[in-house]
């Protein structure tokens, strides 16, 4: 389970590529490792995903694993969809246009 | 930096331009990110490429000093040798958009700051050689 905090310093980091959607994976993920499931409307090159995974490594400091919605193994998915935790929804933004932030 | 260093130095950016020459010859059908998206053979070249150029940035990484990192920091050593862990261990579910940008825009960066590193290491030989004379 991710703290606001947490969730605050993921969304930021991945702000620059207009997420639609982030969400916290538990599912296969040991104890020294954190899985984000991520969607973007921008697409960062595997450069950019690197940085973004170097920064949550050095704040949280844990292996980050991130996995695109889109790419999930067709075997597990529905697993990993079941247990993920999402806690940012694009489509769940409130009419001032601020993020709502869904905490679990 | 010592000779045996340099030398392998050297033969990696061979490497690596053997690589990249081959991203490029391999790639050169592609014109617009579509033809790429629909293309399976040639992501498996690319990937395979970049997973191999980026093997040989981490063996160079071993061998150069932090400050020698830093002073030629526009190479993102660190990003691009998680890039290949990533890819070798394929944990790293990415969507292809992203190779393709990585073919197009981080390749291309690196190709354009790999010859200034070149010369730097090229010129060591110099020093070495000037280091001897002072002993």
């Amino acid at each position: 389970m991710l703290s606001q905090k947490q969730q605050d310093i993921v969304i930021e980091a991945m702000k620059p590529f207009k997420p639609t959607k982030i969400a916290f994976s538990p599912f296969d993920a040991d104890e020294n490792e954190m899985e984000f499931l991520y969607d973007f409307k921008k697409t960062p090159s595997l450069l950019d995903l690197a940085r973004i995974m170097l920064f949550l490594e050095e704040q949280f400091g844990q292996k980050i694993n991130l996995v695109s919605f889109n790419r999930i193994h067709p075997f597990i998915k529905e697993d990993i969809l079941k247990e993920a935790q999402i806690f940012f929804d694009e489509s769940k933004r409130t009419e001032t246009n601020s993020i709502e932030i869904t905490t679990h | 930096m010592k000779a045996r260093e340099r030398k392998r130095i050297l033969l990696k950016l061979r490497h690596i331009d053997a690589f990249l020459k081959k991203l490029h010859q391999y790639s050169r059908h592609i014109s617009k990110k579509e033809e790429f998206l629909t293309d399976e053979p040639t992501q498996i070249i690319v990937s395979k490429l970049i997973e191999d150029t980026f093997e040989a940035i981490r063996v160079i990484c071993r061998d150069i000093r932090p400050q020698i990192k830093k002073e030629y920091s526009k190479i993102e050593w660190e990003g691009l040798v998680t890039i290949r862990h990533q890819i070798a261990h394929e944990s790293f579910q990415y969507e292809i958009d992203s190779l393709y940008d990585t073919m197009i825009v981080d390749i291309h960066n690196l190709e354009r700051e790999l010859p200034k590193f070149k010369k730097y290491v090229l010129s060591q030989k110099k020093e070495m050689v000037h280091e001897k004379k002072i002993e």
